[in-house]
């Protein structure tokens, strides 16, 4: 469960981008947040995820008040996310199965069991033939799956997306929350930051939208394209 | 503790991967580390052989004392008996002058200019040896000798073993000097290599980060880098000093014949060649260290 209690933010020498924010978002539940460019949607993810601090308030992660954790102990907490960004944040020197071999070799995890996890993860995202390609011979959409599978190869029980849709066609783009909802489905988080809506196909959700410094969550509902 | 282990593992591995994928950068770079770490190294291995010279020229050690002529046997008995009672002194060698002059005789080539001479020119003379050549194991037996009405002269034959002693601690000295200098280029140069190296990777940096690398898992392979180098280069250095050393032998000991010496030049490999490599990796690892606290 992740709870925001009375958050505000502001990175110095600008104004604030939240001021005294409260939400909680239920464990397995499917959340969109939404708001118009430069509205914060990218810092309240990196506020979930521990890589930003916020400027006063407490976050909450399965009852842990990250906004106290001592430095040393951030890298710990996110290992417990799958961070999925807009630009892949790819590694080009390295094939797939290395890209997503990478959060396990941070976990000290190598040899048989992290090639079974990597496999497995490729085949989630159906790249499991492509697992000696460069990233730079795939196409958006796949480079974006391929994210996902380094993002959900240590079983996270959250997956944070920022923008993942971003640059793709809306085919690639469908199949891609298609395959963040599937993970949805097995009892993960899903927090997804995104402009567009209209490219969430019939997917149940929950909105956190952001607007004037204030977040005003929305009730589930169901997207109709 | 696997985990650990594997951790070190991975690094080591992806630093061997990364020295081969750009392996004549590396081989330059170790390259230059070597040759300014056999500099002040040539330095060390020569005052090591001039103090391991100098510990052999201990026993020859000797202050000789002249005596008046016509000296009392009791008096000089009971000089002899006052010297060996000195804990400084090893041994005292009596050397009446009808011995002396016999030994300079089968000594000398012209036999005939000594034949000459109406009486034996040469003083009974004591010769005395010393435990070691320490200023403060010559100064009492020279001040117990000074004292003594009995010794018309004293010569003390360390004194150029003190110089030499003087001359080697003055050269230790300026070998530390031009060692840390030299050591401080080598800083600079791995340093800068392994900053070009963080920044090469640091796409790599920031995704590991956000991923939940901790600080050591993103340091410790530009740590490993900057100890390869470092080790690398150590061994350029020690293969050089031995290959200048196993040049240089030969001339050298022509050289100390000519001077009646024994003396062999000798290429400690296990102390010298040790301390070179643990020098040249520590140097590594602190330009590493360096190069990523810069970059923090």
């Amino acid at each position: 469960m992740i709870v925001f209690n009375n958050v505000s933010m502001r990175y110095p020498n600008s104004a604030h981008l939240f001021r005294q924010v409260s939400f909680s978002i239920d464990k397995g539940a499917f959340v969109l947040v939404t708001g118009h460019s430069g509205a914060g949607k990218s810092t309240l993810l990196k506020l979930m995820a521990g890589i930003e601090l916020p400027s006063s308030g407490h976050i909450l992660i399965n009852q842990q008040d990250i906004s106290q954790l001592h430095p040393n102990a951030v890298p710990y907490l996110r290992r417990r996310f799958g961070l999925v960004f807009q630009d892949h944040k790819l590694l080009y020197d390295r094939n797939s199965f290395e890209n997503v071999a990478l959060p396990l070799s941070i976990q000290g995890i190598t040899g048989e069991e992290a090639a079974r996890r990597v496999r497995a993860a490729l085949d989630k995202v159906g790249l499991l033939n492509k697992e000696k390609a460069m990233p730079i011979t795939l196409s958006g959409g796949e480079q974006q799956r391929l994210a996902i599978a380094r993002a959900v190869v240590s079983r996270p029980s959250i997956v944070i997306a920022d923008e993942p849709t971003g640059g793709l066609d809306q085919a690639a783009s469908l199949e891609i929350m298609q395959l963040l909802k599937a993970f949805n489905d097995v009892g993960v988080t899903v927090v997804i930051a995104m402009h567009d809506v209209s490219q969430v196909s019939t997917i149940a959700y929950r909105t956190l939208h952001i607007d004037q410094q204030k977040i005003n969550p929305m009730p589930s509902q169901t997207a109709m394209l | 503790m696997k985990n650990w282990l594997n951790q070190h593992a991975m690094a080591m591995e992806l630093v061997v991967q990364r020295l081969k994928t750009h392996w004549l950068n590396t081989l330059t770079i170790c390259m230059v580390i070597g040759i300014t770490a056999t500099l002040p190294g040539l330095l060390f291995v020569g005052l090591d052989n001039l103090q391991d010279m100098s510990r052999t020229l201990k026993q020859d050690a000797q202050i000789s004392a002249f005596l008046k002529p016509a000296l009392n046997a009791n008096l000089l008995q009971r000089l002899i008996h006052d010297l060996e009672a000195l804990p400084q002194v090893k041994e005292v060698r009596y050397v009446p002058k009808e011995e002396a002059i016999k030994q300079l005789t089968q000594q000398f080539i012209q036999k005939d200019l000594l034949a000459d001479l109406p009486q034996n020119p040469l003083p009974d003379a004591l010769f005395i040896t010393l435990q070691d050549t320490q200023p403060a194991s010559v100064k009492p037996v020279q001040q117990l000798l000074q004292k003594r009405v009995e010794v018309e002269e004293l010569v003390i034959d360390s004194v150029w073993i003190e110089r030499l002693h003087a001359m080697l601690v003055l050269g230790k000295r300026i070998a530390v000097i031009f060692a840390s200098l030299l050591g401080i280029a080598m800083i600079t140069v791995i340093s800068n290599t392994v900053r070009m190296q963080v920044l090469t990777h640091e796409a790599e940096i920031e995704v590991s980060r956000l991923i939940g690398a901790t600080h050591s898992f993103i340091r410790r392979p530009f740590l490993y880098m900057g100890g390869v180098y470092g080790l690398g280069g150590g061994l350029i250095a020690v293969a050089l000093l031995f290959v200048i050393v196993w040049n240089l032998k030969q001339p050298v000991q022509l050289l100390a014949n000519n001077y009646q010496s024994q003396f062999q030049l000798v290429f400690h490999l296990f102390n010298v060649g040790g301390l070179m490599l643990i020098t040249t990796v520590t140097i590594g690892w602190i330009a590493a260290f360096i190069a990523l606290t810069q970059k923090r």
